[in-house]
């Protein structure tokens, strides 16, 4: 029940996170590279969803008495822990390289 | 499959166990069922088990999952017994053939079995996030 909390600040950094890397594509004339980048982190976000979702029908079917394997839940909850600790390395990842051009001596 | 293959696959060996768990189960609880002579004795249940492979046999396999529920022996042990209400007129009854000893070490295994498939999630989970922490404090 806890996942889907944390699946509301996630999805409002996809825009964000995807313009800065278009916005760093345009600076640093890479267009191919970075548009692989972005391209990977959409996939990833639409996976992290996914399991997210999963791991929300889960839990409402424990809550509601419906569930035949307890271990189903606890495995798509560590999944989609899994999955969000990757996202946010990524974009954390992402954030940092940014940064680190803006800061770029010229 | 995706990127946590070690989970997915730990995790079917976990139905897998839990499946065979609650066959046990039912052979435990119906170790006494005394069935009459003209009708089938009750039948242990036996799961099989079959390894899995999604990817095509091109990588490592996929787990695995139930394939059937066999069945025991239906003809069980024709106990000689007068004074029970379901005997016949010559005072027999049909009981389970099943072993209780062998019943309780399938038990021990399957249960260990569903243990060491919970600790394959675990340290998948452990390894997963000690390659996230990679270069964390640099």
């Amino acid at each position: 029940m806890s996942i889907g909390p944390i699946a509301m600040p996630i999805m409002p950094t996809v825009p964000a996170a995807s313009t800065l890397s278009s916005t760093g594509t345009a600076g640093a004339s890479a267009a191919g590279s970075t548009e692989g980048f972005s391209n990977a982190l959409s996939g990833g976000l639409d996976n992290l969803q996914q399991l997210q979702s999963t791991a929300d029908t889960l839990a409402v079917q424990a809550a509601t008495g419906n569930l035949t394997n307890v271990h189903d839940y606890m495995i798509a909850a560590t999944k989609a822990s899994v999955a969000t600790d990757l996202t946010v390395a990524v974009r954390n990842k992402a954030v940092e390289a940014f940064n680190e051009i803006l800061r770029m001596q010229v | 499959m995706g990127m946590f293959d070690a989970i997915g696959v730990a995790g079917t060996g976990v139905t897998t166990y839990r499946t065979w768990l609650d066959a046990l189960s039912d052979n435990i609880s119906n170790i006494n069922t005394v069935r009459p002579y003209d009708q089938p004795a009750f039948q242990e249940k036996m799961v099989v088990a079959q390894a899995v492979d999604y990817t095509g046999g091109t990588g490592v396999g996929s787990g695995v999952r139930v394939e059937s529920i066999a069945h025991g022996n239906a003809e069980g042990r024709i106990v000689y017994d007068p004074t029970n209400s379901l005997a016949n007129k010559d005072g027999y009854v049909r009981q389970p053939d099943i072993d209780l000893g062998s019943q309780m070490t399938q038990l021990i295994m399957a249960q260990r079995g569903y243990q060491a498939n919970l600790a394959v999630v675990d340290r998948a989970h452990e390894a997963y996030s000690a390659a996230l922490a990679l270069g964390r404090n640099s």
